[in-house]
């Protein structure tokens, strides 16, 4: 079937996107100025144990046999030791993931059910006060920086009106919704400005197009072109949207995080900076890439179920 | 054509003659409007203020806007956050426009190279493109400040190293498409230079597009510096970026919310400036067009 | 498009549908909401008043007492385990802990210990062996406290209850030394057996036990039914640790926690006025400094030293660091303790620090860098002022922030300039402050300083073996003199322990060195 092979062709042209992505992370950990065995060691450098950490991270051979290390260290799992658990690079990312991943899949859901029905009634509505309103929304949301929008949201709710705590994870699945809640608010207002206005323009697109006008002449009532083909229409493009500004989206959690002191992925990137914790700001970089060209993937595999004509370019 | 688009077309055309040139460009002209007030109320701040942004004054922590003498307060070490915005507005238009100017050349240069060039150097530039648009961006820079070591210099590396490829992968895109028009292949059958084709002839046709996603770019641009300040990792302290002035703030939420919130606002009316030109440009474009 | 243009009724329709998509939009965000809010409760299945919840601002290092480093975890272990010794609630005396006598003969040199019948909260007696074994352990220990004991020959185990300890010399703070956190009784064969496994849950003799713990996150402490003394009045302890200040604030504001450790000096008044909070400013041992490297070489050069110590507004910290609350610092050792010199803190004279830069080596002033802890509010805040001071004078501070341990690393190891450090006394005598900031070969190179001075060193170990406290009074009045005119690290100012607790908490109460596990004892929680 079509859409068997449609998968089998991205599956294919993943392979040497992946490996670019392990390119590109190997070479982050050369910028690094100076001897890495300094800044690793730091108050406990010895000559005989840099000579050590060179040896460890391959630093003593040439530029190809490193990343084939790299390469094969991978394959097994092994994303290096971080420097300041004193435990794998690899098994502090995934303590950390679920909370991410929560809150990225909390952030999309938020985002969806606040953009498509504002997309959609805009285009339906184009013009009027609903489009208007929307129009300066988005253009001020998309300004906002979502930091600020954090905090902004957590005096109101948290601080005001106490509705909601101020930050952390909780424990039951129920608490993580609690405290997830304004963080992912903030990551979903943020992106919604975008999915917005992109469906706005594909349903306005939608409409005007020749299928609803032959239908219409057709005698068909206004709602169910709505249902059939508008609707349809704003969905794929919505999936195309996210597909497209995944990574705007992933990339929003690290700084969310941060805000709302959520225990996930993308504090830990931004603390293993301030604690020069070089293996594991690597690995979550080659994690978060894993993750954008997963998804990516995933979505492509949606668009093409829902719109058969992509799975045959 | 179908009789109900044939109607619409013949009521706007009405409606755009009637409302004329003005109408079309009130997007663009409240946008430069924005921006340039921003501009030049950052540049003449000297005038605007009597107050230096880093002068503390430990007499008068934390007083609230609208207070004698500080029309927007102070912070926690007396200084006076007008000047603080006033001033630090001069590091995030700097970020705006040294960040996106220089993506915008480089990737231009490279998109347009690309894309007239085309076979396996074209394959090998768009490889790379890809590759990179794999990567949360965001996630990116941060690596790569953090390799470098946290500054506003490697900050600025980190965004040119990254953010090339939006503006590569557009003009590629235009560029494979205008080489085969007519007047491109009749410029190279007259003998023309390939750079003479290239500026003269295709580029022409890009730079519309190109800087509508500049403007984009360039709120981003201004996000991301002040995200990284915020996170400490571009400006520090006691540099009146807005970011990190909004990081400084959080402490002092619960007693002082003008900390965090005024910066914030300055942030949002520079990004909406910018968004109103963009979107101003592509009105006067479409309706060219 | 007028060809289209939609009946009433068909409008109405759409209207509705976008007003019921709306609808259950709202109520599903609602419901969530407000499901969670009901049913979310931090404080686990214990009922509220058998269970005391404190909120730290830091992480746990360790549970092991011979690595601990970091204040708030060294305040925990002291729930845990027991030692010969304890400071009493005020820091001032000394009272039983395990021992329940002490005999000292050979004019000071031999200390005999009796020990009470007490068990690990496993159920094992604790034995002399372990004692001696744990002592051993945490003095042999590289880069540990060792250096503290290094009177010390010996320590054995003559038999089950009781402990010899022969010194090569008198050792005035002996027992002072060996109430300190380091030294607590921990079983030799468990620890022996599992190693550093063992600190992951860890049996002792102290008060309370560890149920569970996440270093990051949280631990849980129940009472230890083996412990010798008084039950508690609690059953529970649980201590979350919440980095953010404003989180924590907020977590008392809203009764989910019964206790917060350093809650913003730009606070304190205003948790005072919340109905039902108060603020607590104990009296502490903390001293707050600028380590100043001399492997660079402006900071070797006395006048430059001087003439920061002149530059600097200590006035100015006070205010706009830590609220008022403070006071500027003169001496290096901790407030008003034990042989304090009372010396008046440098007064803040540009005239007086411009005259000595002068002097000095580099009249132009100069290029360095301030390594400060990021979080730490007053911290950074007094690097914002010291740098700002110091602009005057022409000496450019670049200011560098890194998370807790790694800054501490960079400001050892002689690769530093200017660091931002603070000390808290672990014993109640001086002699652990004096060994660290004076003695060159007392563990820390001077605090970080690589400075040393014949005269104040020769001082210590004198002062260390002095039994007589008008002689040891006077010796360490005068280390202290020696230290202010020779000013190898820059005194900024005494602060007290912030905390913030909910009225409903009867009997907190931390001690000048930070411990508040003999409050815990007393501690009842009334329903909130």
């Amino acid at each position: 079937m079509a859409r068997f092979s449609f998968i089998g062709r991205r599956l294919l042209q993943l392979i040497p996107v992946l490996f670019g992505i392990t390119v590109i992370t190997f070479f982050l950990l050369r910028l690094i100025p100076g001897d890495p065995a300094l800044q690793i060691l730091g108050q406990h450098y010895t000559a005989a144990g840099a000579v050590e950490v060179r040896h460890s991270l391959g630093l003593d051979r040439p530029l190809w046999q490193q990343y084939l290390l790299f390469l094969q260290r991978l394959f097994q799992g092994d994303l290096g030791d971080s420097i300041t658990f004193k435990q794998s690079a690899g098994s502090v990312i995934a303590e950390r993931l679920p909370p991410t991943l929560f809150l990225v899949a909390y952030a999309a859901t938020l985002a969806m059910l606040v953009s498509i029905p504002a997309g959609v009634i805009s285009a339906l509505r184009r013009g009027g006060i609903f489009d208007q309103g929307a129009r300066i929304t988005t253009l001020v949301g998309f300004a906002m920086p979502p930091f600020w929008l954090g905090i902004i949201l957590i005096l109101i709710f948290s601080v005001h009106l106490q509705l909601f705590p101020v930050n952390g994870y909780g424990k039951t699945f129920v608490q993580h919704l609690d405290h997830l809640f304004l963080p992912a608010a903030t990551i979903a207002l943020g992106f919604s400005t975008i999915v917005i206005r992109t469906l706005r323009s594909s349903t306005l697109a939608a409409l005007a197009s020749d299928y609803v006008d032959t239908a219409r002449v057709k005698g068909i009532s206004r709602f169910s072109v709505l249902r059939r083909h508008v609707l349809r229409n704003a969905i794929v493009s919505v999936v195309v949207v996210f597909g497209i500004n995944l990574a705007f989206l992933i990339s929003g959690t690290v700084i969310v995080e941060n805000v709302f002191g959520i225990p996930g992925v993308g504090t830990l990137l931004v603390d293993s900076v301030s604690t020069r914790d070089y293996p594991v700001v690597q690995g979550v970089t080659l994690i978060f890439a894993f993750l954008v060209v997963t998804i990516n993937l995933v979505t492509d595999v949606v668009h093409a179920s829902l719109d058969p004509r992509v799975a045959l370019e | 054509m179908n009789p109900g688009a044939l109607l619409l077309e013949h009521f706007e055309t009405r409606a755009r003659r009637r409302h004329g040139r003005v109408r079309r460009h009130a997007t663009l002209i409240v946008g430069c409007s924005v921006l340039g007030l921003v501009i030049v109320a950052c540049v003449a701040a000297p005038l605007l203020t009597a107050y230096n942004p880093e002068t503390l004054d430990p007499l008068r922590p934390l007083a609230p806007p609208f207070s004698p003498g500080h029309i927007l307060g102070t912070d926690q070490f007396g200084r006076d956050i007008w000047s603080r915005i006033l001033y630090g507005g001069r590091i995030d238009l700097l970020i705006a426009f040294g960040a996106t100017g220089v993506t915008l050349v480089a990737g231009t240069a490279i998109g347009l190279f690309s894309g007239y060039v085309g076979g396996w150097i074209d394959s090998v530039i768009m490889r790379v493109v890809d590759l990179f648009f794999a990567f949360p961006f965001f996630v990116l820079v941060i690596a790569i400040v953090a390799m470098l070591g946290p500054s506003i210099f490697n900050m600025f590396v980190a965004i040119w190293l990254t953010s090339w490829i939006s503006y590569a992968r557009i003009t590629r895109g235009h560029a494979v498409v205008t080489k085969n028009r007519e007047y491109v292949l009749a410029a190279k059958a007259l003998g023309y230079r390939h750079s003479r084709v290239m500026l003269r002839h295709v580029l022409p046709n890009v730079v519309s597009f190109v800087l509508i996603f500049a403007m984009v770019d360039a709120v981003g641009n201004v996000l991301l510096g002040a995200a990284l300040g915020f996170l400490g990792l571009g400006a520090k302290p006691p540099s009146p970026e807005w970011g990190a002035m909004i990081s400084d703030g959080q402490a002092y939420i619960l007693s002082a919310w003008w900390l965090s919130t005024l910066p914030g606002i300055a942030i949002v009316i520079v990004g909406v400036g910018f968004s109103l030109i963009g979107d101003g440009l592509a009105d006067v474009l479409r309706a060219d067009g | 498009m007028w060809l289209d243009r939609p009946t009433r009724g068909a409008r109405s329709r759409r209207a509705a549908k976008a007003v019921v998509i709306a609808a259950i939009t709202a109520l599903v965000v609602v419901g969530v909401a407000a499901a969670a809010a009901l049913r979310g409760d931090t404080r686990g299945s214990a009922s509220a008043s058998d269970t005391f919840v404190l909120a730290n601002a830091v992480k746990i290092d360790t549970l092991d007492p011979a690595q601990n480093s970091v204040n708030e975890s060294i305040w925990l272990t002291q729930n845990l385990y027991s030692r010969l010794v304890q400071p009493n609630a005020t820091g001032t005396a000394l009272l039983p802990d395990l021992a329940t006598s002490w005999k000292i003969t050979n004019r000071g040199k031999t200390y005999t210990f009796k020990l009470r019948n007490a068990k690990f909260s496993d159920g094992t007696p604790v034995t002399a062996q372990d004692a001696a074994f744990s002592i051993l352990r945490s003095k042999n220990l590289k880069g540990g406290w060792g250096f503290l004991l290094d009177a010390v020959k010996s320590v054995t185990a003559p038999d089950a209850h009781t402990v010899a300890i022969q010194l090569t010399r008198p050792h005035a703070p002996l027992l002072a030394d060996l109430a300190m956190y380091a030294y607590a009784i921990v079983p030799q064969k468990a620890v022996k057996a599992q190693g550093d496994a063992f600190f992951n849950k860890p049996v002792g003799s102290g008060p309370f036990m560890v149920t569970s713990l996440k270093k990051d996150q949280e631990l849980d402490l129940a009472v230890n039914p083996n412990w010798y003394g008084k039950k508690p009045k609690i059953k529970n302890v649980q201590v979350q640790i919440v980095p953010n200040d404003n989180s924590r604030v907020l977590l008392l504001q809203s009764k989910k926690v019964d206790a917060i450790e350093n809650p913003p000096g730009n606070l304190i008044d205003q948790i005072g006025k919340f109905p039902g909070l108060q603020s607590d400013l104990f009296p502490s041992t903390r001293v707050d400094f600028i380590q100043l490297d001399q492997h660079f070489a402006p900071y070797k050069d006395l006048n430059v030293r001087k003439a920061l110590n002149y530059a600097i507004d200590r006035n100015a910290i006070v205010k706009l660091a830590y609220s008022g609350h403070a006071t500027p610092g003169s001496s290096y050792m901790p407030y008003k303790m034990l042989y304090w010199n009372a010396l008046k803190p440098y007064p803040y004279d540009l005239g007086k620090a411009k005259a000595f830069l002068k002097k000095s080596k580099y009249p132009n002033g100069f290029k360095t860098f301030l390594i400060e802890v990021s979080n730490d509010v007053a911290g950074n805040a007094t690097a914002i002022v010291i740098k700002s001071e110091l602009k005057k004078l022409n000496i450019d501070v670049d200011i560098k922030t890194y998370e807790l341990l790694t800054a501490y690393a960079k400001e050892d190891g002689g690769h530093s300039q200017m660091g931002q450090r603070y000390w808290t006394n672990d014993i109640i005598d001086p002699d652990e402050v004096t060994t660290f900031a004076v003695d060159p070969k007392g563990g820390a190179n001077a605090f970080n300083t690589y400075w040393s001075n014949a005269k104040a060193t020769d001082l210590v170990h004198k002062a260390r073996a002095e039994l007589n406290p008008v002689k040891r009074g006077a010796m360490y009045k005068q280390i202290q003199r020696i230290v202010y005119d020779e000013s190898p690290f820059l005194v900024l100012d005494y602060s007290p322990y912030r905390y913030a607790h909910g009225k409903w908490l009867h009997g907190f109460h931390v001690n000048p060195l930070g411990a508040y596990n003999l409050s815990l004892l007393d501690l009842t929680v009334d329903d909130h």
